[in-house]
């Protein structure tokens, strides 16, 4: 086994060096000169533009200004945003926990519902609760999650005025910024009416993003169940007796769980796109909504550096999910 | 149990006989087939159905409700938008650009992913690894992300936003074709048949690609929905579809600010995106129960 998860690891290395490649050439594939695009649309004089040049060493071959790229971003330079001048870097780090803490209550929610909501679909198969919960599952999945938010907007935030549409809190608080995380941020200050007009800020935003993980992990939640309930060893368990909850929750859930699992893991590439529609409709300050303005913007530096931070986050994620599907995983672990 | 849930291996029934008696038997999937049937006819036939054209503006009528409001007016069925244009056509009109996009992108997603999928299934070695970790690269980047850097890259315009959806789901065709052809590849008709000579593109097409097109088949109806939604989403930004064009996305972002006075402007273009990514799922996932043989006997 210890081969097993060394190779797993060793796997990520091209996939990121590729990744790092990716956005390299990104830029250089764009029409018209990549200076003039980082310049921006007010043009350069004939100075700025060597200048420019020798900074970003677009006058170099192009293997050494790869090489340089890649020893760059090793020693965790991702160069500056054209708007603001700031590393590209630190402002991912000041942003992300905005991203993190909406991604992790919307998977929360969506684990929290779709575990039981897909047991109950799988026991009680083919009846109208099976039927209701699939059918659900099924809008979820088609869902276009930009007119979700919207219509939860319009019946929350404009018919019924009970909870805001942008934002992480409202301007009347004044909340220092210790982890980034607001709920937790809220509650360090000791502001009960913070923390609760934060938790009303996080509510639409989170429903949206959690919407098609809760879809996807109830459907695979359900036919999991439904193909360990045919096996073998939960007829011996229900022959020796066992309560009906000890076969469902302690033999047969704990065995359907190993794909689940999986699925969750690739929830991450799913919730980065989810982050993108719905920080943009929520005016959520992360991640999703400063690439996105940084391509209206054509902040080259922003969109290569954010790419390449998710990418990375991604195929990391990816990663612990395969070791621990080695680790909880019986057949694969005697190997 | 259900007795009879095959009729495969009875003599005069070929394949496709099988999968389409297993596929009418599953009314959910038969109901997506009929939607996404009347949903083709009426953006085929749209000027026939329309009472208006999709970018006359009606300048004395906007924002008119639709029809079972009391404000309605006659002939607008939908109402009208901010400009005085009649939603319902500019609906109709809009299926156009949904199924005629999402057919042209898993078009050309399917026979460029079939193509680097059988090179790496059929080569292996340094080949298959390079193109396998292409392809673990392009999945890491989320979908909706890459697609916009594309689009970004190229410049905003339909066009550019089907090819680069079109890009974004080919590591799913690459990957399945791949895993496939390995399968089949083993398999002693194969061997025959090279024995007999086939070879190349020859042994492919002529031998495995009929063997392998059911996994292809049931990967392109979901992806045919995840295009439709990607477009979507892209004319939402404003990065795909440009106004004027009644593209679904599109028509959602400009009615957008109109949410409060006018709510009918959002919900509609949303639901007729909603419907028709359920219908091709529901078919796609009918199509899956009716060609993989290991949900034969469930």
């Amino acid at each position: 086994m210890p081969q097993l998860l060394l190779r797993r690891i060793l796997l990520v290395i091209p996939t990121f060096i590729g990744i790092v490649a990716l956005t390299f050439f990104l830029i250089r594939l764009a029409p018209g000169d990549p200076i003039l695009l980082i310049a921006g649309e007010h043009g350069v004089s004939a100075e700025r533009y060597a200048e420019l040049q020798k900074q970003f060493g677009f006058d170099q071959p192009l293997f050494i200004q790869f090489a340089d790229y890649l020893s760059q971003v090793l020693n965790g330079d991702l160069g500056l945003s054209v708007v603001t001048q700031t590393p590209v870097l630190d402002e991912f780090g000041k942003l992300f926990p905005a991203t993190l803490e909406l991604a992790l209550i919307a998977m929360i929610v969506a684990i929290a519902i779709a575990i039981p909501a897909g047991v109950l679909a799988a026991v009680k198969r083919n009846t109208l609760i099976d039927h209701s919960i699939t059918a659900i599952s099924l809008v979820g999945y088609s869902m276009p999650i930009f007119w979700w938010a919207l219509l939860l907007i319009l019946l929350f935030s404009v018919n019924l005025g009970i909870l805001p549409v942008a934002g992480r809190l409202s301007f009347i608080y004044d909340i220092e910024s210790v982890t980034g995380f607001m709920l937790i941020d809220t509650l360090l200050a000791n502001d009960k009416e913070a923390f609760i007009d934060a938790l009303h800020h996080l509510t639409l935003p989170a429903i949206v993003l959690a919407t098609i993980p809760l879809a996807v992990i109830m459907r695979m939640t359900r036919s999991s169940m439904l193909e360990v309930l045919k096996q073998d060893y939960i007829r011996t368990a229900r022959a020796k007796g066992l309560s009906e909850f000890s076969v469902i929750f302690k033999h047969a859930l704990r065995n359907a769980l190993i794909p689940v699992i999986t699925v969750i893991g690739l929830q991450t590439s799913i919730l980065m796109t989810g982050a993108i529609l719905t920080e943009t409709i929520f005016s959520w300050p992360g991640i999703g909504k400063w690439l996105l303005e940084a391509v209206y913007r054509r902040d080259y530096p922003v969109v290569q550096g954010g790419v390449l931070l998710i990418a990375s986050l991604v195929i990391l994620v990816n990663m612990v999910v395969d070791l621990l599907y080695v680790l909880i995983n019986p057949a694969l672990r005697q190997k | 149990m259900k007795y009879m849930t095959s009729s495969a291996g009875v003599p005069g029934i070929t394949p496709w006989q099988d999968t389409w008696y297993k596929l009418s038997t599953n009314h959910i999937a038969v109901a997506g087939l009929l939607v996404l049937i009347i949903l083709i006819t009426g953006a085929v036939f749209a000027p026939l159905i329309v009472f208006h054209d999709p970018h006359e503006q009606y300048t004395d009528i906007l924002l008119a409700p639709p029809f079972w409001h009391e404000d309605s007016k006659p002939g607008f069925i939908l109402g009208t938008d901010d400009l005085g244009r009649d939603i319902f056509s500019r609906l109709v009109y809009g299926a156009r650009y949904s199924l005629f996009l999402g057919f042209v992108i898993v078009c050309l997603s399917l026979l460029v992913g079939v193509a680097v999928g059988a090179i790496a299934g059929m080569k292996r070695g340094v080949i298959e690894a390079v193109i396998l970790r292409m392809m673990d690269i392009m999945l890491a980047i989320p979908a909706i992300l890459f697609a916009i850097v594309i689009v970004a890259i190229l410049g905003a315009s339909l066009f550019n936003a089907a090819l680069a959806v079109s890009i974004v789901l080919l590591p799913h065709f690459v990957r399945i074709t791949r895993a496939a052809v390995i399968t089949e590849m083993s398999k002693d008709y194969v061997l025959a048949s090279k024995l007999d000579g086939s070879k190349g593109w020859l042994l492919f097409f002529r031998v495995l690609l009929p063997n392998i097109s059911a996994p292809l088949i049931v990967q392109s109806t979901l992806s045919f929905s995840n295009a439709i939604l990607d477009i979507a989403a892209l004319g939402f930004l404003g990065l795909g579809a440009q106004p004027p064009t009644p593209e679904w996305g599109a028509l959602l972002s400009a009615s957008r600010e109109f949410i409060e006075t006018a709510p009918w402007t959002v919900t509609l273009p949303g639901l007729a995106i909603l419907i028709t990514v359920l219908a091709s799922n529901l078919l796609g996932d009918g199509l899956r129960d009716a060609l993989d043989p290991r949900i034969d006997q469930s």
